[in-house]
């Protein structure tokens, strides 16, 4: 063997002895909710942000505040409602006495941090949640002319509730599409319940301790980038996201009919960068279609815009993906 | 190209070898099974047709069927991306194979690349290509063995009986045409012998003949010996219709008739009667005047010669016919009265040139009026000019060369009878050849056993009355009814005399009816020629309906259509 091939066995080595430390180490307070850990992590790790969908109480915040600290990583909540400004979310210029003069400075937003918790995002209004746009693409923010570019690793954590939608506004689609993941999560066993009284409801709380860096994280998304994927699989890949479009003759029934707008080009990235971790973490080192089919769902169920007929008959994206799937399975074994 | 890792590739090439060979075995199972199928329908189709099903199929079909796998196989083998795609999938190695191939052909090395390839080889090391089983299409395979032991079954069936049957009967409808070929043959050359005179020959056309003779193919198919013995009976008929001497053969008996009431000329009148025109010839032959004899002996001569002459003149005129028997008749008249005249006038001491004149009547066989005239302006000068003083011989060569146009007549109509004998004869021929064609015909749909019982006949009315009929109602089980209309029947024929009479058939079980129809007596000339039309076609349509495979409505429907044509042809021969 190399020494090539060496250093990336150590470096692959150490992303996954890294990925399995904050695991672990989130795992310590968050009961359960193994593959929602796994997602995050694998968002985190690719530099995508996550939204995270679920009734309130399920320990949303919960796991990304864990998760801030497990990377040590500077945290910071926003709690959207109606009335909250764009200026509240990325800062604003203020009048400052220097000495004899007074002026303006800039007031850094509660962006300006690694982990940014965008609590019920949907609640602000368009205008604010467009605030978000260009510190989710861009990573930077720019205020009166001038661009702040803000700390690296950025990661947006947001979290929607999906039943009360009295007062909410709901995401446009250009920054939905800015989300690496949209995960959903579920309400916990039987088991995990009472393990979760069981670690929360006692005098003292489990700690957590950072167990990797910025620099691990940046490092981590470095190596995500060399696992090689083959072409056939990549076709399939393109195959699938382009099937989720209603113009594509070849795409399922289904997708004709209920689907407005399929996956764009971002959906394809954020299913390779998540699919070239899980193939990292299952002890490989190409991507295989099975981590494409594994990761595609939260990859792409925000990301498909539903047909008017496709609302009114209660048509989830997660099933018409899944078709996609499955009618791409069938014709590749063909 | 990156360097390979052998191990994998070796492992790869094992399990490409074992898919093409699972391959081979589906395909191989599907293709007899296929041709079992094939097999069964195969022999299906021959058992319901009554046949044994021959062996040669299964060879051929199975040959075939595997010819076909081979094919199959060779666009269908599995290639070694295939190979390795199928090593993923059945050891569940997620791509790991495939990815190794693909980063192996783009050259891909180094770093990950190596990681990768180093755990595809780990990963096959642990894995054995004899876990790659063939899965036996255990119940696809059954049914194939079903398919070929039924196929195999339907061996034992023999051939029906009706099929049996139908093979002896083409085996005997072989033999019988070879037979009857060879008999054809034997008589045309029997009746190319035959052909006397040149004239005869041109109408036979014996090549012709020979030709189609030649044609004829020894053949087990009834229905094309059939057709083949119909085609030659027709242009037989066409050489017997060229034949037809019908007129000249009505006057000459009618002489005969008159001749057998005069004492001098009986015999050849019984001659003519008889149709022994040859016989007839030599008894004209005996008419002629001797040159050399004395006048007296000529003028007896010319005396019987003149009492024959003027009965056939006679019976030529009365009959009103335009044949050349007629002419000749009258032109022999004319020559002998004009010789008579010569002689009476050199007897009573006429001149020479008479005679010559006569002759020169005699020879002119248009019998032209201004011929005759100038003969006698010529006799009258020559008797004005005459002197009584003139030598014997100038006198007998005179006469001589009168006689001579007498004698001349004569010979051309003895060569007049020998010609109509020498087509008598083969007329007689060639209808005994369409006799014996038209048994043969009978002779083969009795071998075919599907007669009919249809007895089928045929009369030939030119004087022949030579009705050829023949049951064919071997195996029949009703009659075979024959009909033949005999057109022109008061010629004095035995056999057209329109007697009814019952003819068996010929190997007949069943009798053939023969109704020989007399035709209205006439002035001479066939009266029927469009009943004899109508008969013909009749047979043709009832050979063709003998021989072909139309259906029942259709044959009744064609019978009927022809009785009901007859019945009134024969009413119109009534009235």
């Amino acid at each position: 063997m190399t020494s090539r091939a060496d250093s990336a066995k150590k470096a692959i080595d150490h992303f996954r002895t890294s990925f399995a430390l904050i695991k672990k180490e989130v795992s310590k307070f968050i009961v359960g909710q193994e593959d929602i850990i796994n997602d995050v992590l694998t968002a985190v790790v690719c530099g995508g942000h996550v939204l995270l969908e679920g009734v309130p109480g399920l320990g949303k915040t919960a796991l990304v505040q864990t998760l801030a600290k497990a990377l040590h990583l500077k945290f910071k909540r926003i709690q959207f409602t109606p009335d909250l400004l764009p200026a509240d979310v990325v800062g604003s210029n203020i009048l400052v006495q220097k000495g004899d003069e007074r002026a303006f400075q800039f007031e850094q937003g509660p962006v300006f941090c690694n982990i940014l918790l965008a609590d019920e995002i949907n609640r602000a209004t368009p205008k604010t949640q467009s605030a978000l746009l260009e510190t989710m693409q861009e990573k930077s923010v720019t205020v009166a002319g001038i661009t702040h570019a803000l700390d690296q690793p950025f990661f947006v954590l947001a979290t929607q509730n999906p039943i009360e939608q009295d007062g909410t506004y709901p995401l446009p689609e250009a920054q939905l599409d800015r989300f690496f993941f949209k995960l959903q999560v579920d309400m916990p066993s039987h088991q995990e319940f009472s393990e979760i009284l069981k670690r929360t409801g006692g005098t003292s709380e489990p700690k957590i301790s950072a167990v990797a860096s910025s620099d691990d994280i940046i490092r981590m998304g470095r190596i995500v980038r060399h696992i090689p994927i083959d072409e056939a699989i990549q076709d399939y890949l393109v195959h699938i996201v382009r099937m989720t479009h209603p113009t594509v003759a070849q795409a399922p029934d289904a997708v004709k009919k209920y689907v407005r707008h399929g996956a764009s080009p971002r959906a394809a990235q954020a299913i390779l960068g998540a699919a070239r971790v899980r193939a990292m973490l299952r002890g490989r080192y190409h991507v295989a279609t099975e981590d494409v089919n594994a990761v595609a769902v939260p990859a792409m169920r925000h990301r498909l815009i539903l047909s008017f007929e496709g609302e009114a008959e209660g048509v989830t994206s997660d099933k018409l993906i899944r078709k996609v799937l499955a009618s791409s399975a069938v014709a590749k074994s063909a | 190209m990156a360097e390979r890792i052998e191990s994998i590739d070796r492992f790869v090439k094992q399990v490409r070898e074992r898919l093409n060979r699972y391959l081979w075995l589906d395909i191989l199972i599907r293709c007899v099974g296929a041709a079992g199928a094939v097999l069964i329908l195969l022999g299906l189709s021959y058992i319901l047709r009554g046949y044994h099903v021959p062996l040669f199929w299964y060879p051929g079909v199975l040959g075939l069927a595997l010819i076909v796998g081979l094919g199959l196989w060779l666009c269908l083998r599995r290639s070694f991306d295939q190979a390795a795609q199928h090593t993923d999938q059945h050891f569940q190695l997620k791509d790991t194979v495939r990815s190794y191939e693909g980063f192996s052909k783009r050259q891909r090395q180094g770093g990950v690349y190596d990681l990768q390839a180093a755990h595809t080889e780990a990963a096959l090391e642990k894995l054995s290509v004899k876990t790659l089983k063939y899965s036996w299409p255990r119940r696809l395979t059954i049914v194939c063995a079903v398919l070929i032991v039924s196929s195999l079954l339907l061996t034992l069936k023999a051939d029906s009986t009706r099929i049996i049957q139908e093979r002896e009967s083409a085996e005997q409808v072989l033999v019988q045409t070879t037979q009857i070929n060879a008999e054809i043959k034997e008589a045309l050359e029997q009746i190319k012998e035959e052909a006397e005179s040149e004239e005869v020959e041109k109408l036979i056309a014996p090549k012709e003949l020979e030709k189609m003779v030649d044609e004829l193919e020894r053949t087990s198919d009834l229905k094309d010996a059939m057709r083949q013995y119909a085609k030659l009976e027709k242009q037989l008929n066409t050489v017997l219709s060229k034949l037809e001497q019908r007129k000249d053969e009505q006057l000459y008996k009618k002489i005969g008739q008159t001749l057998q009431e005069q004492d001098d000329a009986k015999a050849l009148g019984n001659k003519l009667v008889k149709r022994q025109y040859k016989e007839a010839a030599a008894e004209l032959q005996k008419l002629k005047i001797d040159e050399k004899s004395s006048p007296e002996e000529q003028r007896k001569q010319l005396e019987k010669l003149k009492s024959v002459s003027k009965a056939m003149a006679n019976e030529a005129k009365q009959n009103n016919s335009a044949s050349k028997a007629a002419s000749l008749a009258k032109n022999l008249d004319k020559a002998a009265s004009k010789l008579g005249k010569a002689l009476n006038s050199s007897s009573k001491g006429g001149g020479s040139q008479a005679p010559k004149g006569s002759q020169q009547g005699a020879q002119s066989s248009s019998s032209s009026g201004s011929s005759s005239q100038s003969a006698s302006s010529q006799s009258s000068g020559a008797q004005g000019a005459g002197s009584q003083g003139s030598s014997s011989s100038e006198s007998g060569g005179s006469e001589g060369s009168g006689s001579e146009g007498v004698n001349e007549g004569l010979s051309q109509m003895a060569d007049n009878l020998n010609g109509l004998d020498a087509k008598c004869k083969a007329q007689s021929s060639i209808q005994s050849l369409c006799k014996s064609l038209s048994q043969c015909q009978g002779k083969l749909g009795d071998g075919s056993g599907s007669g009919s019982g249809q007895g089928q006949g045929q009369g030939q009315g030119q004087g022949q009355g030579n009705g050829g009929g023949d049951g064919s109602g071997d195996g029949g089980r009703d009659p075979g009814t024959g009909s033949s209309s005999n057109t022109n029947a008061n010629i004095n024929n035995a056999a057209s005399t329109g007697d009814k009479s019952v003819l068996k058939g010929i190997k007949g079980k069943g009798a053939s009816v023969k109704t020989t129809e007399a035709a209205s007596d006439g002035s001479g000339s066939s009266a029927g020629s469009n009943s004899k039309l109508i008969k013909q076609y009749q047979h043709q349509a009832e050979s063709f309906i003998r021989r072909e495979d139309v259906s029942e409505a259709v044959k009744s429907g064609v019978k009927e259509y022809f009785e009901s044509i007859h019945q009134n042809g024969t009413t119109e021969e009534g009235n």
